[in-house]
């Protein structure tokens, strides 16, 4: 499995560093959820961080719903913010 | 058996403390303290987590002011506030802090802006509909410049605020550039297309501009500017509409990044590099290609900064056995 899935706040400076990003994948979705490389690094990190971890149905299913969220809010945006913004949609974590 | 001053001619030093990881790259030493030997090493650049903004907001007009370590946003959207925002923030490197900069003196979202802290200036912006106002900032209060010649919002500005270029803008794209040398704003050469977000780095008389809304569509257009005129160059691979960019350093030497893939110009092509860990857009953005930073951004407002550092200096323990 190249990936595992757990939900953990960004604290801000020190979260993850410039080497964590050079020894594992990494990337951040709504609803604090992250997408972690699977190697020794990436397990390092999620323990680091207190990270609770998820499967990747249940860390779907987080941002899904934090998605749809967004399509309300958004619907409820002026004109002018959907004429600059386009909805937000549903997208597959990797 | 070979010994490392027999290969290297000189012996391991013994060290209390560690050296500086950016003046050590390809040394080796003994920490006396830890009792273990150190290298270190340089790796590709990266993003990292920096400091969360004070207040989460988005429409930054994608720049920024000053450089990572001394750094100031201005201005932008609160969702969850449903106003636009006067608040300044600025960066030390690792936290951001709410003045010494008194608030903007006009609530506006979409502020073309650089320069350093203490001579920082706003171009235009969005009170609700775009306006002409124009503000210089001295580091601790902001005095009213001469008015851009017209009202627009999402204007791409670089250099200093005795020395600015701006060039597009919004509501109405644009393909004006103006120029600005502290008291008067005098026209330059015509861009090579209207349109508005369009990222810019460099001075005056040297400015790389690329990407930004087409109008409508992300766009993917370069030029470099010398001052007078602008000359297209390779586009960029990502179409990018309000994304983040380097905005100091020369025309041979930026980056575009945010949302989409990360690319670099090297003075003759655009390479794809590391992404930030959260893809965003309409954040703000300043710094650069070595040092830079990315916060806030949409959907709503949020108040994730990334920063950028490159390369990677690292100081690594060497297992032995």
């Amino acid at each position: 499995m190249a990936n595992t899935y757990c939900t953990a706040t960004n604290t801000g400076h020190g979260f993850f560093t410039h080497d964590d990003r050079n020894d594992f994948y990494l990337s951040g979705h709504p609803g604090d959820v992250w997408v972690v490389g699977n190697n020794p690094a990436g397990v390092s990190w999620i323990n680091r961080v207190s990270g609770t971890g998820k499967t990747k149905a249940e860390a779907q299913a987080i941002v899904d719903g934090k998605m749809e969220e967004a399509q309300v809010s958004y619907d409820a945006e002026s004109a002018e913010h959907k004429a600059r913004y386009s909805r937000p949609e549903k997208y597959i974590l990797p | 058996m070979a010994t490392y001053k027999g290969i290297q001619g000189y012996k391991v030093d013994f060290l209390e403390t560690d050296p500086p990881a950016s003046t050590s790259v390809g040394q080796l030493w003994y920490n006396s303290t830890v009792g273990a030997f150190k290298i270190g090493t340089s790796s590709d650049g990266a993003w990292a987590s920096g400091g969360a903004m004070n207040t989460a907001r988005y429409r930054g007009g994608g720049g920024g002011v000053g450089i990572l370590t001394a750094g100031m946003v201005f201005g932008g959207y609160s969702t969850s506030a449903g106003a636009y925002l006067a608040q300044v923030e600025q960066y030390n490197g690792t936290s951001w802090t709410e003045g010494p900069m008194a608030d903007y003196p006009s609530v506006t979202g979409d502020v073309g802006q650089c320069g350093t802290t203490t001579a920082a200036i706003g171009v235009c912006g969005n009170s609700t509909s775009p306006v002409n106002e124009v503000y210089v900032g001295n580091g601790s209060t902001w005095s009213a410049g001469e008015n851009y010649p017209a009202a627009h919002e999402r204007i791409g500005v670089a250099g200093l605020s005795t020395s600015a270029v701006a060039v597009g803008g919004a509501s109405t794209a644009t393909d004006g550039t103006w120029e600005y040398d502290g008291s008067t704003w005098t026209s330059g050469g015509n861009y090579t297309h209207s349109g508005s977000n369009i990222g810019i780095s460099g001075i005056q008389t040297a400015a790389i501009a690329f990407d930004g809304y087409d109008p409508g569509v992300d766009g993917t257009e370069a030029a470099t500017y010398n001052g007078s005129t602008w000359t297209a160059i390779t586009a960029t691979s990502t179409a990018r509409g309000e994304f983040g960019w380097s905005t100091k350093g020369p025309t041979t030497d930026t980056m575009a990044f945010g949302t989409g893939n990360t690319e670099k110009w090297n003075g003759s092509s655009w390479t794809e590099i590391a992404n930030v860990a959260t893809s965003r857009t309409s954040g703000f953005s300043l710094g650069t290609t070595s040092a830079s930073l990315y916060a806030g951004g949409n959907p709503g407002g949020v108040t994730t900064t990334e920063v950028w550092q490159d390369p990677v200096y690292t100081t690594k323990t060497v297992t032995v056995s």
